[in-house]
């Protein structure tokens, strides 16, 4: 088998990682479900895992295995949609913003008008005005992500800017479109990569925050926020199981996109 | 020194630098003029901060804002620039080739050597894909590596110091520029290394019919290698002349001291 002897010590916590995404991502569509996600047993609620519910039951009865699975399709396209528009939107800016000139210091000033906002707030401001819809809560995650895009790649742009190698790059002929393309994306991709890697993390956490207080993703579809919610009023009374999975769930999901982007890092510096 | 007998490869006249940080205007070359003729090799020496990387860097036209460049004239190799204005575009690296002091942040952290000896390549179209592999290997062979088949298979992190600044001198000549300017090419050297590292480069120098401007503080370089010298001191040049002329019968006041100060460095 060819595939299997490509795997390595180095790939194979990535595989491992790719495995969790590919579950949570398309969950919904690979498994046959024993219990219907969007079914609710209210007999059974609150049933404690391993017996007929893997992961248990909530306190309306709704299956938590099942649940934590389809969450995922949700809640990471939205992190994933939400931090790549916010890249794609925030790496022209930086590196406008990192040349030295006037509208360097406009870009500026209106992301320090942006931030001055409690960004959480910025975002239940969106949803109140334009709707409660998972698009605009997509487009508060861009609005969060832009100006720390910005800010980082210009903060980057700008010591890298500074470097020898770029002064001799230009002293040998290379023009300045290819500067920004050879010398300076390169150099700015690893830190670009581990912050989009943090990003999406932050923003499932984000999502999950949003669907704490009812915006975004609401039952009876699923997301990790609202479920852990629900079980943090059951902590207490002992039905750990409630908030412990899809809290696992952001935990494998944060570490798999770390593991991802630790990897592209590694490879890319072989190059 | 008659302009029409030889062939002037470099003319400056006036040429200023000026950096204006937080409203401080600092004059860091004040009104400069210089010509140099072919195939001579001119050292320009002073103390730090005396504006002699200021000048050859503005001469490259690499002096970045808030840094400002102005001249009169300037003419590198029958291209003429006046009005404060010079296209440099066409003439880096073929024409000019500019060697920075700090070879390690001189060589892009992200790439191997041969990477970047290709990115050269593209630039310029010098080689064909076949023989770019043993046209590498010759040029790091020739400024004095031993063995170049690993270092251009290297991360500019993975050299030595002394190994960097040859990969770094090797680069900027790969175009075969007619005019180089080498600042402080040997910083950070210790005695030994520095000295093969200039044997080689002007070596490489003559044998590629190259005329080298090399800004140092180290006197002997200049007693050593060079025709003419430049002593530079508060953003002005204050006495040029043969090296003979510089060392022998300095009579510039300046120059004097700077002499005396470095005198068994010279002997």
């Amino acid at each position: 088998m060819k595939l299997v002897k490509k795997i390595n010590k180095q790939n194979l916590p990535v595989i491992l990682s790719f495995i969790v995404l590919f579950n949570f991502s398309f969950g919904a569509f690979l498994y046959n479900f024993t219990h219907d996600p969007y079914a609710t047993n209210i007999i059974e609620r609150l049933s404690t895992p391993g017996g007929a519910y893997l992961f248990g039951t909530d306190e309306v009865g709704f299956d938590i295995f099942s649940r934590t699975i389809i969450a995922g399709k949700i809640d990471l396209f939205i992190s994933l949609s939400g931090t790549f528009a916010a890249l794609i939107i925030g790496l022209p800016l930086g590196l406008m913003a990192s040349d030295k000139t006037k509208n360097a210091d406009r870009i500026m000033k209106v992301l320090d008008m942006f931030q001055a906002f409690p960004l959480l707030v910025l975002a239940i401001v969106i949803v109140a005005m334009w709707g409660n819809n998972i698009r605009n809560v997509i487009f508060a995650i861009i609005l969060i992500n832009v100006p720390r895009f910005t800010r980082l790649i210009r903060s980057e742009a700008l010591t890298v800017r500074e470097s020898r190698f770029i002064e001799v790059a230009t002293a040998m002929g290379a023009s300045k479109t290819r500067i920004i393309s050879k010398h300076l994306l390169p150099n700015i991709l690893g830190t670009l990569l581990a912050q989009a890697s943090i990003t999406t993390a932050h923003s499932i956490v984000v999502v999950a925050a949003l669907s704490f207080i009812g915006i975004g993703v609401v039952p009876p579809e699923a997301s990790w926020g609202s479920m852990i919610r629900a079980g943090s009023q059951y902590m207490i009374t002992g039905q750990w199981w409630m908030s412990l999975f899809p809290g696992l769930a952001i935990f494998l999901s944060v570490l798999s996109f770390n593991t991802i982007s630790q990897y592209i890092l590694r490879k890319y510096e072989q190059i | 020194m008659n302009k029409f007998d030889k062939e002037v490869i470099l003319d400056i006249r006036d040429l200023s630098v000026n950096y204006n940080s937080s409203g401080n205007k600092i004059s860091a070359v004040k009104k400069v003029s210089l010509s140099l003729e072919k195939n001579k090799m001119l050292g320009i020496i002073g103390e730090t901060g005396s504006g002699k990387s200021s000048l050859i860097r503005a001469v490259n036209g690499l002096i970045k804002h808030p840094g400002t460049t102005s001249f009169d004239k300037l003419e590198i190799l029958s291209k003429i620039g006046s009005n404060n204005n010079f296209d440099f575009s066409e003439m880096r690296g073929s024409e000019i080739g500019f060697i920075p002091q700090n070879p390690f942040g001189s060589l892009n952290p992200v790439y191997k050597i041969k990477k970047q000896f290709n990115f050269v390549n593209k630039r310029h179209q010098l080689f064909g894909k076949k023989e770019m592999g043993s046209e590498i290997i010759r040029s790091l062979a020739e400024v004095g590596i031993a063995d170049p088949e690993r270092v251009s298979n290297s991360y500019s992190f993975e050299l030595s110091g002394g190994m960097a600044q040859r990969v770094v001198i090797a680069l900027s000549c790969f175009a075969k520029p007619k005019l180089l300017f080498a600042d402080e090419p040997t910083t950070g050297l210790d005695v030994t290394v520095e000295r093969q590292l200039l044997d080689n480069f002007f070596t490489l120098v003559n044998n590629n019919d190259m005329t080298l401007i090399i800004v140092t503080h180290d006197l002997g370089i200049v007693a050593q290698y060079c025709d003419e010298a430049v002593v530079m001191f508060k953003g002005s040049i204050v006495e040029r002349g043969s090296v003979e002329e510089i060392f022998l019968n300095p009579q510039d006041d300046y120059t004097k001291k700077l002499i005396e100060a470095s005198s068994e460095e010279i002997s």
